[in-house]
């Protein structure tokens, strides 16, 4: 009779476990019982992973009980796996419960392997309920059956820290283990949950909205902030067009939702300047490569630049990095340029026409001073003039650029082959003149060009071409609205009245 | 990459082919892929019920990280369209594309587009000035168009169905008004073209002194 029992519970404990093996295969270790009799030694390794992420607060009771309130509390998705080591004696299920022999919580740090961040009472309560629902269950049938799939997902789902008053209210209080410091046992938590979490995205798969397939979340990035996920690849191409094109408020969330929050942004270079919103560089780099980054960044700091009117751009051509206005000179350094110069200044000034434009960004104190126009780039340490790009002639000479243009106009007003032009080749050099000449036509050209075939924005000036569409622009540099076809501006939020409508076709 | 481009069209295509409560079509107008002709029923309870609307539509080298082309090849009457070219003024067209748009739902934001116009951003003035002047004048025009131009069926308040519309009706304008310009001499496809322009329609009418309208038809 006793060995009928036996043998119907070695079967029934063997089926038992080949299941609780199939579904989680690593987490379990299966001995036979020492003692060479039938029965078994189970060793379960169960995460605790919750259905929604829970607050935990730590507290110390230890000697580091001040420094504990300082810890923040912690929002917990996943928490380190409860270990049990139990014996299945040869009469369980039918007629003897399972037996716990240890079980701790291990913290996984470096050398917290002997800490548990769950006290010897509570794990103490987590062993008792294996009896516990295997009691319940005799009494109900009226015969013991497997309980190791329940107790296994009560403590799994983390449903056992209500029944265990951790719980206060909806935060999970944990207290911190004697041996290891607040801080490390906060950080173990914290990075042990973000590692699940990581590896739970991982392996889950998501449809990409924009090429429309299925990925694993491996070769997905979810966007900070508002959790849209896109794969890779797509993710890659959309912030590298909008690099490669200039469009840099598409380096962030594609998401219809978030571009349309992006594009009914009030327009001006208020929300340009500010940071707010930004896509972390880090984030960029491991989209785009290091390259496009670095050129994101440069085209950010340019696009400040242009917004910013103190700023101007190198005129370099393979530079083209923003340059900032010299540093304001300070009561020291006016003193001793008036000692040095200033003669030289009234001099030269005398009879002079005043430069061609006025500073666009010189501060009063420096207006008067013909350094002001004196920009260095500080990337290619390019020196130059900031009214006529040129390379810097001193604060003495005029920019040249008039002059130019009074030459060529003056050879071109000669007809070809004539005397004058021979003179004027001759003192000047023909091929100096004609590259001048070259230049002077080709500038004119692209004058026209742009007054042709651009419109100014409305907000920063930039000539602006359309291709097609609408009338309705919207500035890619400053973000204003204006209408093509007249150059007004249009606020985009304001309501227009019926008789100050702008677009024709 | 442009695989990628060619392998999500197909999809969208086939896509949309597959579904059919939205009663959306993308159809190849040649070979390529790439170029291709989207049509939609006019939505119901507007002036273009009943009409059927194509949308020649072009998909760029980047799509669908740039926005697709759309333009109305369908004549419309609506203050966001151009009735001379079918362009078309919506922002999920420009500043506001987001490459998780798809051809179905850009041909369906500009099936909505029809149902709610934005007059305060109109892509044709004159159109956008008859919306916002005289409602009913204007919802009567775009009726004609779609019976003209998306082979709408005739009104039933019509009284012989099927019958023309005037080239006066088809501007939105009194025949009364064009005619006693008309009568004065002038041309009548100029009437109708400068009374358009100046919006020659319902209180507006006393607003605009002749002298206006005759400076206009002189010039």
């Amino acid at each position: 009779m006793e060995d009928e029992v036996e043998v119907q519970c070695r079967i029934l404990q063997e089926e038992e476990i080949t299941a609780l093996e199939s579904i989680y295969p690593s987490q379990i270790v299966i001995q036979p019982n020492l003692t060479g009799k039938p029965g078994h030694i189970v060793t379960l390794t169960v995460p605790v992973s919750l259905s929604s992420p829970i607050t935990a607060q730590l507290s110390s009771i230890s000697q580091h009980a001040s420094s504990s309130s300082l810890l923040p509390s912690l929002e917990l998705s996943h928490l380190p796996p409860i270990e049990i080591r139990l014996f299945l004696p040869p009469s369980y299920p039918l007629t003897t419960p399972p037996k716990p022999i240890t079980s701790r919580a291990p913290v996984p740090t470096q050398d917290g392997g002997h800490s548990s961040y769950l006290s010897r009472k509570s794990l103490g309560k987590i062993q008792e309920k294996l009896r516990e629902m295997w009691k319940e269950d005799k009494e109900l049938v009226g015969e013991g059956a497997g309980v190791l799939w329940r107790w296994w997902e009560w403590v799994a789902s983390g449903d056992f820290f209500s029944d265990l008053d951790l719980l206060k209210g909806d935060t999970l209080e944990l207290s911190v283990p004697p041996l290891i410091a607040p801080s490390t046992f906060h950080t173990s938590l914290k990075t042990y949950n973000a590692q699940q979490l990581h590896s739970s995205f991982e392996s889950t798969a998501f449809s990409c909205s924009i090429c429309m397939e299925n990925r694993k979340g491996k070769s997905c990035i979810q966007m900070p902030g508002c959790n849209c996920v896109f794969c890779a690849p797509c993710l890659a191409s959309c912030w590298s067009l909008a690099i490669e094109e200039g469009t840099l408020e598409n380096v962030s969330c594609p998401s219809v939702t978030c571009v349309k929050q992006r594009a009914t942004r009030v327009p001006g270079p208020a929300s340009q300047l500010s940071n707010a919103g930004e896509t972390d560089p880090d984030l960029v780099e491991s989209v785009v490569g290091k390259e496009l980054r670095d050129r994101w960044q440069e085209l950010k700091e340019r696009r400040r630049a242009e917004i910013d009117p103190t700023f101007t751009v190198c005129p370099r051509p393979t530079c083209q990095a923003a340059v900032p206005p010299p540093p304001l000179p300070t009561a020291a350094d006016l003193a001793s340029q008036s000692a040095n110069s200033n003669r030289a200044i009234r001099l030269s000034d005398l009879g002079r026409p005043t430069p061609p434009s006025p500073p666009k960004s010189a501060q009063p104190v420096i207006a008067e001073d013909r350094w002001a126009r004196y920009r260095s780039c500080p990337k290619c340490q390019y020196s130059f003039c900031l009214y006529c790009s040129a390379t810097w002639h001193g604060p003495h000479t005029l920019c040249a650029f008039p002059q130019t243009s009074l030459i060529v106009q003056e050879y071109l007003s000669y007809p070809e082959g004539s005397e004058q032009r021979r003179l004027m080749e001759l003192r000047r050099g023909k091929a100096n003149l004609e590259r001048m000449v070259t230049k002077w036509r080709e500038d004119e050209e692209n004058k026209k060009w742009l007054e042709s075939r651009t419109r100014a924005c409305a907000g920063c000036g930039v000539r602006v071409e359309k291709s097609h569409g609408c009338n309705h622009m919207t500035c890619g540099r400053c973000n204003a609205h204006f209408c093509y076809r007249c150059g007004s501006s249009v606020s985009s939020l304001s309501k227009l009245s019926p008789y100050r409508i702008l677009f024709l076709y | 990459m442009s695989d990628a481009r060619l392998r999500r069209v197909q999809k969208e295509i086939k896509d949309c082919a597959k579904d059919k409560t939205s009663q959306i079509s993308i159809e190849m107008v040649d070979e390529s892929p790439f170029h291709l002709i989207g049509a939609f029923p006019g939505p119901p309870d507007t002036p273009y019920e009943g009409g059927y609307y194509e949308v020649d539509i072009h998909i760029p080298d980047a799509y669908p990280f740039q926005p697709v082309k759309m333009k109305f090849i369908t004549k419309v009457y609506h203050p966001n369209v151009s009735s001379a070219s079918g362009a078309i003024c919506l922002d999920i067209l420009k500043d506001a594309w987001s490459p998780v748009l798809t051809l179905k739902s850009t041909l369906i934001s500009l099936q909505s587009l029809l149902c709610d116009p934005v007059p305060n951003d109109p892509q044709d003035a004159e159109v956008a000035k008859h919306y916002l002047t005289d409602r009913a004048s204007f919802t009567a025009t775009a009726k004609h168009w779609a019976q003209a131009y998306a082979q709408a069926p005739a009104s039933k308040q019509k009284p012989v169905p099927g019958k023309q519309a005037s080239d006066a009706e088809m501007a939105g304008l009194a025949e009364s008004n064009v005619q006693s310009f008309t009568d004065m001499g002038f041309e009548r496809a100029k009437v109708i073209s400068v009374l358009k322009k100046l919006n020659y329609r319902g209180n507006n009418v006393s607003n605009i002194h002749e002298s206006t309208v005759l400076e206009e038809l002189f010039k």
